[in-house]
């Protein structure tokens, strides 16, 4: 073999040897779907509610539970309601922020399928904070905007959770800032802010939005304020938006964060975001 | 004795002070572009209501990585495919490349001394730009903790926060990450040289094929097409301006990089050492 030929064939083994090291050092999908949660946090995580508060944990859920049809958004569909009581049912979160949800008509068909008894509700508009331990007290509610003081395990947390609009940019930042600035007015040690704030600031996918620099504004302000726990989450609507949020305040340590894909029914659009927290 | 032929052939060929002038204009008129937006967004205005954006947000760092940015995106990758379409097509062209090859010199060692000189010149200049970007940062704005945010850029995905001295390791750290980011443009434009005989033609379609996977890269239709594009990793460098770097993340990007490397210079040198010259 000529000189030539050798160094062809080194450069040649070079980019294979660099593409398999490439190739068997991405991501698998068992890797990301553990998301590097310690065992025993997993085990609690995956535990029932009892167990969670043994461990002094909370787990927090988002999930806008409405749908689209022919490209509009509608409300919750009812035809629903069993896999979303099943799946309240099986995760046992102790808290839950809905969206696109009716108080007047979802709340007692809801009601009737949930294990729990007596879970306090705060709603307003087309959202609802559901404490399905602890107690929810006071509350500010106005249109899509509901902020609640959650007082569980001897802590009080102020809970906000809004649903923005998915059309306006403008709508959206009023709605989203004049929320977080009174969550931090509204009594609490700790704060969780939260819900549909249809904001896509990765801007991976093509926005719905006529200003993105708006929309990033507004994220960051509250990014400035409050930790986005979900960050690392996912998307949680089509094709790859990430348009639910969790974010908490530095008293409550975010230790999980995961979109749970396998689980909306087959009206809904979104994934819930499951976060377990613990408070300092 | 051929790779110091070829250095001072890269001197006399101006090519690194037209590289060096078109980086400083272009920095000039970051700061510009850079101080007026400064001014616009942080006086208050009632529209600025929820946002995150004032004085302090804005320093010379934030200027130099921005800067850097612009500049790694689209106009590095151009002085690379330069570069590389210059050395072959360029020779070839003049009937320099003939001429050479009947020295006692071997294809090989004329190939990768070219190959060799080209990404030295790549990271220099790199190297140059970044510092420069630095300077003027310092001088011109002021250092200070560099705060990262969510946006349009996607420098990064959640907000970050860097102390001063941290984040200047981290320019240090991009400076190697972001150089062979460009070795892949460059072996790129080298193997299109060895397939034609034009500098111009080289060069011209070497950039215009960059820019066509550029953009393809960038855009979410094309989802799928990503990760066989060299384009795709060329930017993973921004990663090292986590508050937590994935280094696992950075040496995948790195080795497929490295690995677009290798395949483009094995396709030029084919293709360079069974064309007969003349």
């Amino acid at each position: 073999m000529g000189r030539g030929a050798a160094v062809e064939a080194v450069l040649w083994v070079a980019a294979a040897a660099f593409f398999g090291s490439a190739w068997f050092g991405r991501p698998s999908a068992d890797g990301a779907a553990a998301g590097g949660m310690p065992g025993d946090l997993a085990e609690a995580a995956a535990g029932n509610r009892a167990a969670r508060a043994q461990a002094g944990l909370l787990r927090v859920i988002t999930w806008n539970v409405g749908g689209s049809r022919d490209g509009w958004p509608r409300p919750f569909d009812h035809d629903d309601l069993d896999r979303l009581a099943g799946v309240i049912n099986h995760l046992e979160p102790d808290l839950l922020l809905l969206q696109e949800f009716r108080y007047g008509t979802d709340w007692p068909a809801l009601r009737d399928r949930l294990r729990d008894e007596g879970p306090y509700v705060k709603a307003s508009g087309d959202i609802a904070i559901v404490a399905l331990r602890g107690e929810l007290h006071g509350g500010e509610l106005v249109g899509n905007v509901a902020i609640a003081e959650w007082r569980i395990d001897g802590r009080s947390i102020a809970v906000g959770n809004v649903h923005a609009s998915a059309w306006s940019a403008r709508e959206r930042r009023r709605l989203i800032g004049g929320a977080v600035d009174r969550l931090f007015a509204a009594p609490g040690t700790a704060r969780l802010f939260g819900g549909d704030l249809n904001l896509d600031v990765g801007q991976r996918s093509d926005l719905f939005s006529g200003d993105p620099g708006s929309d990033v504004a507004i994220y960051n302000w509250v990014a400035a304020r409050l930790t986005d726990a979900g960050a690392a989450a996912g998307p949680t609507a089509e094709p790859d938006r990430r348009l639910d949020y969790l974010f908490t305040s530095p008293e409550l340590r975010a230790l999980h964060a995961r979109v749970l894909p396998d689980h909306r029914g087959p009206t809904m659009d979104h994934d819930p975001l499951d976060l377990l927290l613990a408070p300092r | 004795m051929i790779a110091r032929l070829e250095a001072l052939r890269l001197l006399r060929s101006r090519r690194p002070l037209v590289a060096a002038l078109a980086l400083l204009l272009f920095l000039a008129l970051m700061l510009v572009g850079f101080w007026t937006y400064a001014e616009s967004r942080t006086r208050g205005a009632a529209n600025f209501e929820y946002t995150y954006e004032n004085r302090s947000y804005f320093n010379g760092l934030t200027f130099a990585l921005y800067a850097f940015y612009f500049g790694f995106v689209l106009l590095l990758p151009v002085f690379a495919a330069i570069e590389g379409g210059a050395q072959i097509a360029g020779d070839r062209g003049a009937g320099l490349l003939a001429l050479l090859l009947t020295r006692p010199l071997s294809k090989p060692r004329l190939f990768l001394a070219k190959a060799a000189l080209a990404a030295g010149f790549v990271t220099l200049l790199t190297g140059l730009f970044l510092l420069v970007a630095l300077l003027i940062g310092l001088f011109a704005v002021g250092w200070g903790p560099l705060r990262l945010y969510p946006g349009v850029l996607q420098m990064t995905d959640a907000p970050q926060f860097l102390a001063r001295d941290e984040a200047l390791v981290r320019f240090l750290l991009a400076w190697p990450a972001a150089s062979l980011a460009l070795l892949a443009p460059l072996s790129f434009s080298l193997w299109i040289s060895t397939l034609t005989r034009s500098a111009v033609n080289a060069v011209g379609s070497a950039v215009a094929l960059y820019l066509v996977l550029h953009v393809i890269a960038e855009v979410h239709f094309f989802e799928r097409l990503r990760p066989w594009l060299f384009t795709s990793h060329t930017a993973y460098w921004r990663g090292l301006f986590a508050e937590s770097i994935d280094w696992r993340e950075a040496a995948r990007h790195a080795l497929s990089l490295l690995g677009f490397t290798a395949l483009f210079l094995a396709l030029g040198f084919r293709r360079f050492r069974r064309r007969e010259e003349g």
